[in-house]
């Protein structure tokens, strides 16, 4: 609302605009896409997913996180209602990231073209979003950086998808590993920079560990264990550390 | 439509709508400063809690696992790209499998 009354005193520099712009601003994030994108290709193969499957699912569901966690469940056998329940709970998250991005958003805009600004953001478009020194982004802005991660995404998918194919057996064999290889590339750049993360993931960790390893858990679902880790980790996080006090981030 | 479909239109339908409600009803509101700590650390305590312990058997050779996390863990405290560490890590186990007779 703010923003709404501070258009009529803006002028036009201060305000992101332009598909082209958009598209330039993007392709570091593109660049940043394409070798999780290709894991997400390797890992959906690794899974047992058709080509066309695994196509389908990053261009519909396109949120890296999640579908590495979706895939994950897969592979452990877990049943779709707790995949689509840690989806939910992954990608909350989101809410912080829309409600910051559409404050910032040229007053005015539709409905649709807000919504599908939002649909397409990411972590990484996000970021990028929210670091132009302009106050204001025209939509336009918002569809030329979105996309570019988009389409990059969708790509890279394929590429990992039919490079894996083209490898020897027992490197095939060996990728088990490949999952948790991402996961742990995924969280130990961020825990070193962090205590707080680090001490939230080491506790994910341990209590994930103690589930399984407890005989009364034993028959626990492996999903469901998964996810009460999660939650009380990210409550121990939110409890000992909470933001603004200890970390600015 | 396979399984698989199914399950990307459904992480779809739960994805979109924390992507695109907040556009209107949340507005210039802050979360709660718990719930906001809450969100921020979920991305962490569930990467914790898929890697460890799952990772031991991901192969099913305890020892092949272990070297293709260990591999993992030193190019990604090191900050390598996610590329050297997924191949790090799985060239770590092809390796040691090799050793183990997988």
């Amino acid at each position: 609302m703010d923003a709404a009354k501070e258009i009529t005193n803006v002028n036009e520099a201060h305000i992101a605009k332009g598909f082209a712009y958009g598209l330039r601003t993007g392709t570091p994030i593109a660049v940043g896409y394409i070798p999780s994108a290709v894991a997400c290709g390797i890992l959906c193969k690794t899974a047992g997913l058709t080509a066309f499957e695994s196509i389908f699912m990053s261009l519909i569901v396109f949120a890296g996180a999640s579908q590495f966690v979706a895939l994950n469940l897969l592979i452990i056998g877990s049943s779709m209602p707790e995949i689509v329940l840690a989806t939910a709970v992954l990608n909350m998250r989101h809410i912080m990231m829309s409600s910051s991005i559409a404050r910032r958003l040229v007053p005015g805009i539709g409905a649709l073209k807000k919504s599908w600004i939002c649909f397409e953001l990411t972590d990484e478009s996000f970021s990028i979003a929210s670091m132009q020194k302009e106050p204001l982004l025209a939509p336009e802005f918002m569809f030329g950086l979105n996309i570019v991660g988009h389409c990059t995404w969708v790509i890279g998918t394929a590429l990992g998808f039919y490079g894996t194919s083209v490898l020897p057996q027992n490197v095939q064999d060996s990728m088990g590993i490949a999952l948790y290889a991402l996961f742990i590339g995924l969280l130990l750049p961020s825990v070193r920079e962090s205590r707080p993360a680090m001490i939230v993931a080491a506790t994910g960790m341990a209590l994930s560990a103690l589930i399984k390893w407890t005989p009364c858990f034993a028959d626990m679902n492996r999903g469901i264990a998964i996810m009460t880790a999660t939650g009380l980790a990210a409550l121990v996080g939110a409890v000992v550390f909470p933001l603004g006090k200890t970390e600015a981030r | 439509m396979t399984k698989i479909m199914i399950l990307s239109v459904l992480m779809m339908c739960v994805t979109a709508p924390s992507r695109i409600l907040p556009v209107f009803f949340l507005g210039e509101r802050k979360l709660p400063p718990f719930v906001e700590s809450l969100l921020h650390y979920i991305p962490y305590a569930v990467l914790g809690a898929l890697i460890f312990p799952d990772v031991l058997t991901a192969t099913g050779n305890i020892y092949s696992s272990a070297a293709g996390a260990v591999a993992a863990i030193i190019l990604g405290w090191y900050g390598r790209g996610i590329l050297v560490v997924l191949v790090g890590g799985i060239l770590a186990t092809y390796i040691t499998g090799h050793f183990f007779g997988m």
